[in-house]
């Protein structure tokens, strides 16, 4: 009887030990869940609020310099737009002035700059000039890229003729 | 038995309750951390200013006709509608808070043809230094043609201080 009774009272214990045991193993992890939070709260997101809103939409300068940039006349006196217009591509005249401008300005704020030929037809295209190369990057008709690179784009296009147009690319983080 | 489990129970709830007052805590220190950090606007106002400066020099496209004369560049202030007032806290007052400076070159030879200054001139120094409690500066540069198709490179310099409210 007296054994019985020792063995209740131990297996009593050993429960309640176990018992006690999962509650301190709980709030060792609660506690710890809280000071990560704390942490992230006080030390990224609190410093880091407020930024949002500066993302860009559009870049009223870059914008002048593309109008600008179109309104320029060659020695001829034949402006941008009209030498686009008229011809496949960027010229010796015209790409080098917008090297000058857009690389010049610009290159240090949107790590990609892209000036370019944009044919109306078909699925979105860029053609190819020496100039800037091949296509802005993270565009190329996969917008899902510029989404998994987070990379965002500014763009000014302007009609040439009903078949193309020529468009300013402005790429940053 | 049933005094001790009642007793266990007892303990159990002043537990709950510390563990409750402990994540309500955390969670209001979470709260106030986030929230009592300013935002700090002031790269957001030095890019309006700059965006303001350049709306106000360029008409349909063109170069405004007047930005190079005398008259434009003393009454720049009241031409372009910039209104610097400031708070009378922190000594703002005093010590203007912001500078902008606008540079016109041509663009060929790029030689300096006129300058515009407006604002507290001696924010300038602290550009370039780097830390929390130096003003904001933005430089930024654009190409525009005149009537007569001449070109030129306007570099716009926006400096806002401010440190007091938006740096903590």
């Amino acid at each position: 009887m007296f054994n019985k009774k020792i063995r209740v009272f131990l297996k009593d214990k050993r429960s309640q030990i176990g018992e006690t045991m999962t509650w301190v193993v709980a709030t060792v992890i609660i506690i710890i869940i809280l000071l990560i939070s704390i942490f992230i709260a006080t030390s990224y997101l609190g410093k880091n609020k407020g930024t949002d809103f500066l993302s860009k939409q559009s870049d009223l300068l870059a914008s002048e310099s593309f109008f600008a940039y179109l309104l320029t006349e060659d020695s001829e006196g034949q402006t941008v737009h009209e030498q686009l217009k008229n011809e496949e591509n960027l010229n010796d005249f015209n790409g080098n002035l917008a090297i000058k401008i857009f690389d010049g300005f610009y290159k240090e704020e949107y790590p990609d700059v892209w000036v370019g030929i944009i044919p109306h037809t078909g699925p979105l295209t860029f053609i190819k000039n020496k100039y800037f190369g091949s296509e802005p990057s993270g565009i190329g008709g996969q917008y899902s890229w510029s989404l998994i690179t987070k990379k965002s784009h500014i763009s000014q296009r302007i009609p040439l003729n009903e078949n193309k147009s020529v468009e300013l690319v402005l790429t940053h983080e | 038995m049933i005094l001790k489990n009642k007793k266990g129970d007892k303990i159990i709830s002043v537990y709950w309750f510390v563990i409750l007052f402990i994540v309500a805590g955390a969670i209001v220190y979470m709260v106030i951390s986030f929230y009592g950090e300013p935002y700090d606007i002031r790269e957001a106002e030095a890019y309006a200013l700059t965006n303001k400066a350049a709306r106000c020099l360029s008409d349909a496209g063109y170069l405004e006709e007047e930005a190079l004369s005398v008259a434009f560049k003393e009454n720049f202030v009241e031409k372009c509608g910039f209104n610097f007032e400031t708070e009378d806290i922190y000594n703002w007052r005093e010590r203007g808070q912001y500078y902008i400076e606008i540079d016109f070159y041509d663009f060929s030879t790029n030689q300096g043809i006129s300058t515009i200054k407006t604002g507290n001139e001696a924010l300038k120094t602290d550009c370039g230094l780097k830390g929390e409690g130096f003003p904001v500066c933005l430089e930024r540069s654009f190409y525009i043609l005149d009537r007569e198709k001449n070109q030129y490179q306007i570099d716009i310099l926006s400096i806002v201080r401010k440190t007091e409210k938006n740096v903590q």
